[in-house]
């Protein structure tokens, strides 16, 4: 089936294609037709169907209609959907409100709002359903569509149409866009071991993911319980830079590309003197690069997955900006080139920018399929945990059990904030509290609140500051993890091994 | 098999004609052709897998009638080659966001899985259905076993996911069971060979005297015009069937000689909605659909074809080098035909000539309230084997006592009625199977599965309150 395709092994230790947007490659003989078959087709559709030929968004829907031999990955986009998608995944570091949101009937529905966002400040809460944006009704709009809406320059303002919970009237807020931050790392200690979230990758997740070992191995600890649950991947630069982390000159992941012009990739970790016991945590939800760290892990024997058969993404997408049909016949002329990638190439080698209007969009393509280090394809399949049991529930660190206090404010006896209730709930879990859970800091919650400090360690005063906040929602994490079968599972065998 | 093919397709493109003299539009469409196939054969060197310039160029004439009926749509050829594999128990028709489901077999995996006529199979393993063809996924269920199947529902729009197992036993277009005072006929939707079955039907009712004749088109979304007006014309005795912008379709006058019963609900569409209207008998049920489209098949060739025919023809209009084609008698051999391009080209006017919408839609003589087909919903404790998996000696399953139940009917089991598989059913499953001419292997596989219930389906069929309602008509 592959031709010209040479198999290369690089030991890879600073050089790493950004493979999720890499440089096109040119074609070695691109097609050219002089039958006129197209236009001929065109033409008959256009004569003698009932309605005719939409032609003002005929380039778009011909693009857009030409991938529809492909898969669910491939697909035209937009101009601003593809600067937003590089601004995501490259420099995780994106403008917009701080919330994550996934396709709804009505609209799109919260499942997350960061930590200290806007969104966070305005009152957006996990549930809630937006309904418009700047006015607009988004029903029936893509996911990436809305995002491209709710982003926008920083410091610009847009109002966001929310249906609270879910349901009721429309209620338009207005929100000021900021630089968010995604941080995709998270962890706390459990016993001796350290609990290892980490709920998506980009280019950064490797560096976040160095720096939370570099604190566990202050704690002596050797025992990692990485939960990669709900993970759905992001780019493969940053679970190759995590797996490095953890393997010591072995495979990682082989990447296999359909198209001669993209070399075959093994991907090996460099050496590395630390070694770990470690449990992965893996879902139905665990899918893409996730999938890549946990095969990883699996199939050089470094730990052992606990939980469900994961969800089955092993392909690899690429996005390729195109110009619009009048573009390139300029610069086709221009450079005396036919094919639109040289064209860009050579554009962008001559220090040339085409205007903004001269985009078209670009073309999302599944360009390659990854296997595992043992050479095996997990496409559809997925990869099966070592041990197998079943978990539905809040999963610590997940933002969308809403119980995490935001931090952003201090309180004191005679406030009321949505924020003072989960604290009130929280203090109640742990014991110290048991007054009713409402949003008003009264006498009670500042006895409640002097004697969790007193027994933290920290300065007993009763008031509900920052550090507080934090050993509370510490504390939260603890009670969730304690409840939650995969992690107990994993966290019983790391024990037994240790012994 | 090649020979076969080939004439099909001179078949399809002699169907595809029209003879009228082509008249060119002003506002004809002229892109840049370089343009685009240069984007092509970009998606088609680097997508994972060959999809053919061919294949591409074809998908983009799917996206350039987006704003079209869903009817609309560019067809990969291989639908139209060899027998159709076993797919999930499901009749399907090829629209442009995938397959629709036309009807659905009783107890098959799609019935199971509750798939219903109008839901649309839009991904077969995130794959896209597009511009696949039938054959091709239901050769591919068959490989693969199951799938996680991505539908849209008929009914709210949106996608929801199935996986699914592969269909065991061969889907006919066509259900018939002798009932006691009546004759009942479903047809599930068209191949070519739907009219000479019901043919077949009639002459065997007619050899034992048998002249009630129930005719069930409920759940039924077919869009073949052409072969509902021919197994229409096997029911009507004289005048208009059906019309198109493209013809219009007379029945050729004869003697009928049957007390006709039709059985119509709300998912009774297109092609059940034109054999509703044209067969002049008592209709049972719901009002119809009202939603009738006449789909024109034109087939696409490569660009080296296109050239030759373009050359030879002396024009570069499909439709003059169409004719050319016809009446040159031009054999096209198959491979110059990847695929075939659907084009919604009118309305459909039924029997009394009013165009069939939602303002025309086929009432029924007697409205009943309950239309859903009797041996489709039969129960889990019903009569019916839920057809799954082989069973033989040792085998314990709800299944096998069914098939116990069925066999007993037709004398040929007496042992215990219990869900066990015994000896005495070994016997009986290697008797039944002899009598068959399969070998006496004494499993109970589910292609004889599928025989049995064909028994249970009368009682099922008896059940059924529009049928009631006919047979008490007659």
């Amino acid at each position: 089936m592959k031709k010209n395709v040479k198999n290369k092994i690089l030991k890879i230790l600073m050089f790493i294609l950004p493979l999720a947007f890499a440089a096109a490659v040119p074609l070695a003989a691109a097609y050219s037709t002089d039958s006129g078959i197209f236009n001929a087709y065109l033409n008959l559709i256009n004569e003698r169907s009932t309605i005719a030929v939409d032609t003002v968004g005929l380039d778009r829907n011909l693009i857009d209609g030409a991938l529809g031999g492909t898969d669910r990955y491939s697909y035209f986009q937009e101009t601003e959907a593809y600067e937003s998608q590089v601004d995501e995944y490259q420099d995780a570091n994106f403008v917009g409100i701080g919330v994550t949101m996934v396709e709804d009937l009505k609209g799109a529905y919260v499942t997350a709002v960061f930590v200290d966002s806007p969104a966070s400040r305005a009152g957006i809460r996990a549930g809630d359903i937006i309904v418009s944006v700047d006015g607009h009704s988004i029903e029936g709009k893509s996911l990436q569509e809305i995002a491209a809406r709710i982003k926008g320059p920083v410091d610009t303002r847009v109002s966001i149409g929310i249906l609270v919970n879910g349901s009721g009237p429309e209620k338009i807020i207005s929100i000021t866009r900021a630089n968010i931050s995604v941080k995709t790392v998270a962890y706390t200690m459990y016993g001796d071991s350290a609990y290892i979230r980490i709920t998506g990758f980009t280019d950064k997740t490797g560096d976040e993911f160095r720096e939370v070992l570099d604190k566990v191995g202050k704690t002596g600890s050797d025992s990692l319980i990485i939960d990669l649950r709900n993970n759905g991947g992001g780019t493969v630069r940053g679970c190759i830079f995590t797996a490095m982390e953890l393997l010591s000159d072995e495979k990682i992941v082989k990447l296999e590309f359909r198209y001669g012009g993209y070399l075959d990739l093994t991907y090996m970790a460099p050496e590395n003197d630390r070694e770990y016991r470690i449990a992965v945590l893996v879902n139905e939800n665990t899918a893409s690069a996730a999938e890549i760290l946990s095969a990883a892990i699996q199939e050089n024997e470094r730990g052992i997955l606990v939980g469900e058969t994961t969800y089955g993404k092993s392909l690899v997408q690429s996005s390729y900006r195109i110009l619009t049909q009048k573009a390139y016949e300029k610069y086709s002329a221009q450079t005396g080139e036919t094919d639109m990638y040289v064209i860009i190439r050579t554009l962008a080698f001559k220090g040339i920018e085409p205007a903004e209007e001269e985009w078209l969009g670009a073309i999302k393509l599944t360009i390659g399929e990854y296997l595992t280090p043992l050479g095996k394809s997990i496409n559809n399949s997925g990869i099966k945990p070592d041990i197998s049991i079943e978990y539905d529930g809040p999963i610590a660190f997940d933002e969308t059990t809403g119980r995490e206090i935001w931090i952003y404010e201090k309180y004191d006896v005679g406030m009321a904030s949505e924020q003072i209730k989960k604290a009130k709930y929280i203090l109640g879990e742990l014991g110290y509290y048991n007054g009713d859970i409402t949003g008003y800091y009264d006498e009670a919650t500042f006895d409640a609140v002097m004697r969790f400090q007193a027994d933290e360690g920290l300065y007993p005063y009763g008031v509900l500051d920052f550090t507080t906040q934090g050993a509370l929602n510490n504390r939260q994490r603890l009670f969730d993890i304690g409840r939650d079968p995969q992690f107990m599972m994993a966290y019983g065998q790391l024990e037994r091994n240790g012994d | 098999m090649r020979m076969k093919k080939t004439t099909r397709i001179i078949y399809v493109l002699a169907m595809c004609l029209v003879i009228s003299s082509v008249s060119f539009s002003s506002s004809g469409i002229d892109v840049y052709e370089d343009y685009y196939f240069g984007l092509f054969s970009f998606i088609d060197a680097y997508y994972r897998t060959e999809l053919g310039i061919d294949g591409v160029m074809g998908a983009a004439l799917n996206g350039a009638m987006e704003n079209m009926s869903g009817y609309s749509c560019y067809e990969i050829a291989d639908s139209y080659t060899g027998a159709m594999p076993d797919g999930i128990g499901a009749l399907l028709e090829k629209v442009r966001d995938g397959f629709i489901v036309v009807s659905v077999n009783p107890s098959s995996p799609a019935h199971n899985a509750g798939i219903r006529p109008g839901d649309i199979i839009h991904r077969i393993d995130k794959q896209n259905a597009a511009v696949m063809g039938i054959y091709a996924f239901n050769a591919y269920m068959q490989s693969n076993g199951s799938a996680i199947l991505e539908i849209i529902d008929r009914d709210t729009g949106y996608i929801r996911t199935e996986r699914i197992s592969a269909a065991a036993g061969y889907m006919q277009t066509v259900d018939f069971v002798f009932l006691d005072d009546a004759g009942y006929i479903r047809i599930k939707g068209f191949d070519g060979d739907t009219a000479d079955r019901v043919r077949g039907i009639l002459a065997s009712m007619k050899e034992l005297g048998q002249d009630n004749l129930i005719i069930d088109l409920r759940d039924m979304v077919s869009m073949n015009i052409n072969d509902a007006c021919k197994v229409a014309d096997l029911l009507v005795p004289r005048g208009t069937i059906a019309r198109t912008q493209s013809g219009t379709y007379n029945a050729s006058p004869k003697e009928i000689g049957f007390n006709v019963a039709v059985l119509i609900n709300e998912h009774t569409k297109g092609a059940g909605e034109v054999i509703a209207s044209a067969v002049n008998g008592v209709s049972y049920g719901s009002a119809t659909a009202g939603e009738a489209v006449f789909v024109q098949r034109y087939p696409v060739f490569t660009d080296s074809a296109f050239l030759k025919y373009s050359r030879e023809a002396g024009s570069s209009d499909v439709r003059e080098m169409l004719n050319y084609i016809k009446f040159r008698k031009v054999e096209v051999p198959q491979g110059y035909v990847p695929g075939y391009l659907n084009i919604v080209e009118s309305s459909v006017y039924n029997s009394s000539g009013r165009m069939i919408s939602q303002q025309s839609r086929v009432l029924p003589d007697v409205p009943i309230a309950d239309t859903s087909i009797g041996y489709m919903d039969y129960k889990p404790d019903g009569d019916m084997i839920k057809i799954r998996r082989d069973y033989s000696e040792g085998s314990i399953n709800y299944d096998v006592y069914s098939a116990k139940k069925i066999l007993a009917l037709l004398g040929i089991y007496n042992g215990p009625m219990d869900v066990v598989f015994g000896p005495e059913m070994t016997t009986a499953v290697n008797n039944y199977k002899k009598s068959l001419g399969y070998p006496a292997d004494g499993v109970l596989d589910m292609g004889i599965q599928a025989v049995l219930n064909t028994y249970a389906m009368k009682a099922a069929v008896m059940n059924d309150e529009c049928v009631k309602a006919a047979v008490l008509g007659f």
